[in-house]
């Protein structure tokens, strides 16, 4: 019985905590080594050495478990540890936390194994197909006859070990690896009765600091050639191949040079630009103009910082410039990640499963505070944004019109739902500017010349602005006459996008063949109102002949012999509103207006339901399910200030405004099942709002029962959820404008700093609290409750900061992905805020698991500061990476001074509270 | 007991992490193809009154569309530029002719150029002789479209609305009329 226990104590090792957070430790170290170490390798050899490998040789004698081998460890320790332990509401929110994290490491792990990456230069004019890679090497022998330049054999890195011997079955001869060199040193022999080749020495020199820099090079044998072409020869990178071998028609060219990958499709460089800033030889900005050519697709496109281009799975970045040759090339980053959504999903579960922690936590946390009271203000602000819904300021003469019946993707519906589905459709807004959809409708069908002024499409995606060749604004809005020329000399590419098959295209290109079918629904709707001009989408006309239930638009019906006394009488009103609102003669419009809507509902008789009409006029002008999301919102708010006061009256207060916005929920809900005349459960949109109803309902009741303020918990975070989630996807109209905020870059880079210097701040007050426990416990040794308070508050702040921490850095995950095409680097910057991450999770297991006792806890939350600065400030001192910037000359003694402090502070304290010890124990 | 708990429960974690990055491509892929079911509508056919015109032949004389003495009204639309008007012409001409008086037929012109309509009137006459002269047939022109797009919202011919004896519109034929044949003849009867 007891063996087996034994082997599960070893399996379980790596499980405990203790050892967990000895893991922890060694990464923060190794996290620092390779961080300085960066400094003086560079960045790839170090990241290859610390954290891209398996075992780090100390002093190239100690093998150290390297990166992957330590995060292997605290997988497989997190993976036994969730599983082998009881799952309790407790510990639902770490344990959310710790599957977050597995994914994320496996995710992280699948990345560094399988992702393709490398890049490409490109010199104006030149055209490529292929990637290289930025590190590993290959001895490519091309035939180059008749200038066919086919590669005909590729040995890879591997295989140029001195002494093998490689064969290809389309050479006729083997090559016999005398000796390879990652970088190598040449110097010439002085025997001059060797031939050139053979007198060149190649030798392993020191690495480059910086990777690229490296000449590798390769001295080979030939054996068994024809015309006895065998001997000694060489290869290195960077210089003309030299060697050449005739083999019958063929003849071989030996080459290294960077791995290749082959893409299915090609690019070729037009124009490259560089700004510098003014008065100094510092890049400010690369920018690359290309064309990209898929079989018979031509499409042009800008590369620039942060601006990258995607297509097929491929990533292409504008990296940096490169002087080969006296010219000037663009090098473009290129990556593949398959494992590219891993970190996404994994960090909105670590996020998920930190807010749940924190929310269940909190209240034990967080002592009673004075800032209660502010926060309750900030939600009665918020709260009093729902005020009853005024209708919006329509121009009265065009609210009448609003309620215009309209056959629209088969079903009734108002004009008002029309113009608003088209106007979403096109500007991504319910409203242009302060114009109501419905008038900007009116405008376009009475006005057209008017209306085609208006700036309405919105554009953001700048490949697409750069291929239409359109100035960028900074609303991403165009005008029909500024779109229609664009759109009319582009005519060619985009008849041949429009061929292909749907999945060939990239999102800028789907986005444009889909802004010319908005194109085309403009000008239908602006020919509504003619006769002559083809439209179908505005069907104002009820069926007057045939028994089917198609309406059809004032073209349609002449066209299809529809036409009748009434829609006669119909159109004609149509015509005097033209001319009146030409005129603007609002009066005569309001006359005129309500005649139409009468004979309207005389066209239609029995096939229309008004009663719906109205309802969903009122549907459309009060946002039901948004005010909703604002009572959840404030619901949540309430009541999580209520767990750290005032219990009772917050209680009520949440739970009210809960139930207030499950009533608007309902009631939107019903409206709209009441006017689609169906189970709201038919779109995704729906099923969203319909399953966030249920979810409160059921946590209400659950409330009603237990009354414990759970229910109410979850009922107002699921509410906001996803009500928030169901907003996106909005009725009706299409979810492009999401994507494109998703590629804004400027909403990254607010959201990931605010959220990461959040987090710094957080850490500093949480430190700041550290101190004054230390002063606390020195001052006044015997005050425990004062003690217990400021622990609690310290603990409360190490959490808060480490969400923040946790969602800047995966924010800025996130935005590195958009922008470069990776997830993480290993860049000091991103070093620096890992590391705090990594601190302010070793502190917490520390102190849950009562590893670390309140004082070490306080004496760590003081380092914390120093961790803070470093990876904020001191990261700029090694002035390598991406973040390098706001570097200055005094800094570095600033930051020298400060750690300084406190470090002397904590010594101080340390040995304050000795002697205090001692005395009380003394005195005892 | 829990460890089955804990089992099912990575499962469903599992499947729910699949289930919604399935959910997010199928989206994805198909968020420009939900559409909205279809709504019934309730369609009932109506016949209505025609509106009572006032209309003036090619010889002058005016007429009221509800004072007709015959029964049936035929409100033909036409264009002498319209080649499927033109070839149902003889037909038309033929059924007026055995009808017996029971049937009129309003021959509405949307010809905008009168020169060329008379000069096609004058080869039609010498082409069917009497037929053409039959005082059930009343020649109209509608230059203006006062008749035609601006009270019957008709613009495309050829058209023909059926008037029953109660002045009801009863039917509208599109296009070209098979006008010899039984259900036309039934129309009548």
């Amino acid at each position: 019985m007891q063996k087996p226990s034994k082997i599960i104590n070893i399996l379980m090792f790596p499980a405990k905590t203790k050892v967990f957070c000895l893991a922890l430790l060694w990464l923060i170290v190794l996290l620092i080594l390779g961080t300085i170490a960066q400094k003086d390798m560079g960045l790839y050899l170090a990241h290859q050495q610390y954290f891209s490998a398996w075992v780090l040789w100390v002093f190239d004698v100690f093998p150290t478990p390297a990166a992957f081998t330590t995060m292997g460890f605290i997988f497989y320790g997190l993976l036994i540890k969730t599983f082998s332990e009881k799952w309790t509401k407790k510990k639902i929110g770490t344990l959310i936390i710790h599957l977050g994290v597995l994914l994320l490491i496996f995710g992280g792990f699948l990345t560094s194994k399988f992702s393709i990456e490398g890049n490409m230069a490109l010199a104006e004019g030149g055209e490529s197909n292929f990637i290289s890679s930025y590190h590993n090497i290959e001895l490519a022998v091309t035939n180059i006859a008749n200038d066919t330049n086919q590669d005909i054999a590729v040995f890879p890195q591997e295989v140029l070990q001195s002494g093998n011997i490689i064969k290809h079955d389309e050479l006729g001869f083997s090559i016999k690896i005398q000796n390879f060199c990652n970088n190598c040193a040449i110097s010439i022999n002085d025997n001059e009765s060797l031939t050139m080749p053979e007198r060149i020495i190649l030798s392993q020199a020191p690495p480059e600091k910086i990777e690229e820099e490296n000449i590798s090079g390769v001295r080979f044998i030939i054996e068994g050639s024809e015309d006895s072409q065998d001997g000694r020869y060489l290869a290195i990178e960077n210089i003309p191949p030299i060697t050449k071998i005739i083999s019958g028609d063929k003849i071989y060219q030996f080459s290294i040079r960077h791995k290749r990958t082959y893409l299915p499709f090609s690019l070729k460089l037009i124009d490259f630009e560089k700004k510098l800033h003014s008065g100094t030889n510092m890049a400010k900005s690369y920018k690359s103009d290309v064309i990209l050519s898929d079989n018979n697709i031509e499409w042009s496109s800008i590369i620039e910082m942060n601006q990258p281009l995607r297509y097929k799975g491929y990533t292409f970045y504008q990296s940096s410039v490169l002087q080969f040759n006296g010219e000037e090339m663009s090098v473009f980053a290129v990556v593949k990640n398959i494992g590219r959504l891993f970190p996404y999903i994994s960090s909105i579960i670590i996020c998920l499963g930190l807010l749940t922690h924190l929310f269940v936590r909190l209240p034990l946390l967080i002592n009673k505070q004075k800032i209660t009271a502010l926060f309750l203000l900030f939600s009665i602000i918020i709260s009093s944004n729902i005020q009853p819904a005024i209708a919006k300021e329509i121009e009265p003469q065009h609210s009448i019109l609003s309620q215009l019946p309209v056959m629209h993707d088969g079903r009734i519906k108002p004009l008002d739902t029309f113009a608003r589905i088209w106007l979403i459709s096109f500007s991504g807004h319910e409203k242009l500017n302060d114009m109501p959809a419905i008038s900007w409708l009116l405008e376009l069908v009475l006005n057209p010349e008017q209306a085609h002024e208006r700036q309405v499409f919105n554009i953001a995606n700048p490949d697409v602005i750069h291929a239409l060749k359109l100035k960028t604004k900074q609303k991403h809005l165009y005008s029909f006459n500024e779109l229609f020329p664009a759109m009319r000399e582009n005519m060619l590419t985009i008849k041949e996008l429009y061929q292909r098959d749907e999945k060939d295209n990239s999102v800028a290109q789907r986005q444009l063949i889909e802004i010319v079918s908005k194109i085309g629904a403009y000008v239908d709707i602006s020919n509504s109102l003619s006769i002559e001009k083809p439209s179908y989408l505005l069907r104002i006309i009820p069926p007057q002949w045939s028994n089917n239930d198609e309406w059809y638009s004032p073209w349609e019906v002449i066209n299809k012999g529809q036409g009748s006394p009434k829609a006669a009488l119909f159109m004609d009103k149509w015509t005097e509103l033209t001319l009146v609102y030409k005129n603007d003669d609002i009066q005569n419009q309001r006359n005129i207006s309500n005649a139409i809507i009468e004979q309207s509902y005389v066209l239609a008789g029995a096939n229309i339901n008004k009663t719906s009409l109205k309802f969903e006029q009122l549907y459309n002008n009060i946002n039901f399910f948004k005010h909703s999301l604002i009572l959840y919102i404030s619901s949540l708010l309430v009541l999580i200030f209520g767990f750290m006061t005032f219990k009772k009256p917050t209680y009520i207060a949440s739970a009210v405004l809960l139930i207030a916005g499950a009533l608007l929920h309902i009631i939107g809900l019903g409206l709209r099942m009441y006017i689609m005349n169906r189970p709201p459960v038919s779109t995704l949109y729906e099923s969203i709002v319909f399953v966030g109803l249920i979810s409160i309902i059921f946590a209400l009741i659950i409330e009603s029962r237990s009354k414990n303020s759970l229910g109410l918990l979850m009922g107002s975070m699921i509410g906001s959820v996803l009500q928030f989630i169901g907003m996106k996807y909005s009725a009706d109209g299409d979810s492009m404008s999401m994507l494109a905020a998703v590629l804004d870059t400027n909403f990254w880079l607010a959201t990931h700093v605010v959220t990461i210097t959040i987090g710094y701040g957080c850490a500093i007050i949480g430190s700041i609290l550290g101190h004054g426990y230390l002063l606390a416990k020195i001052i006044s040794p015997t005050n425990k409750e004062q003690h217990n308070i400021i622990m609690r508050n310290m603990m409360g702040a190490a959490l808060v900061a480490l969400f923040f921490s946790v969602l800047g850095t995966i924010l800025g995950g996130i935005w590195a992905d958009q922008s470069w095409g990776r997830f993480w680097g290993w860049d000091p910057k991103e070093n620096g805020a890992m590391l705090i991450c990594l601190w302010l999770i070793l502190l917490l297991h520390g102190v849950i698991t009562k590893l670390l006792s309140s004082k070490l806890f306080a004496i760590s939350m003081v380092i914390t500061n120093i961790i803070v600065v470093l990876a904020w400030f001191g990261v700029n001192l090694l002035n390598v990476g991406l973040h390098s910037y706001g570097f200055t000359e005094n800094i570095a003694q600033n930051i020298i001074l400060f750690c300084s402090i406190e470090i002397i502070f904590i010594i101080f304290c340390s040995i304050l509270l000795k002697i205090k010890k001692k005395e009380t124990t003394l005195d005892a | 007991m829990h460890k089955t708990v804990q089992i099912v429960a990575t499962c469903l974690v599992i499947a729910l992490i699949v289930t919604a990055i399935m959910l997010y491509e199928q989206h994805y892929n198909n968020s420009q193809k939900i559409k909205l079911s279809e709504q019934p509508v309730n369609t009932q056919l109506r016949a209505e009154l025609v509106p009572n015109i006032n209309f003036t032949d090619t010889n002058g004389k005016s007429y009221k569309l509800h004072e007709l003495d015959e029964s049936i009204v035929f409100l033909h639309f036409w264009a002498s530029w319209c080649v499927p008007c033109l070839a149902e012409i003889p037909d038309m001409l033929e059924l007026v002719d055995k009808a017996d008086g029971k049937l009129a037929i309003v021959a509405v012109s949307i010809d905008t150029d009168m020169k060329k309509l008379e000069s096609f009137m004058k080869r039609l006459k010498k082409k069917h002789g009497n037929k053409v002269n039959n005082p059930h047939i009343y020649w109209v022109t509608d230059a203006d479209k006062e008749i035609s797009l601006k009270t019957f919202n008709i613009a495309k011919v050829p058209e023909t609305i059926v008037i029953n004896k109660e002045r009801l519109m009863i039917k509208k034929i599109v296009g070209e009329n098979d006008w010899l044949s039984a259900e036309t003849k039934a129309l009548i009867e």
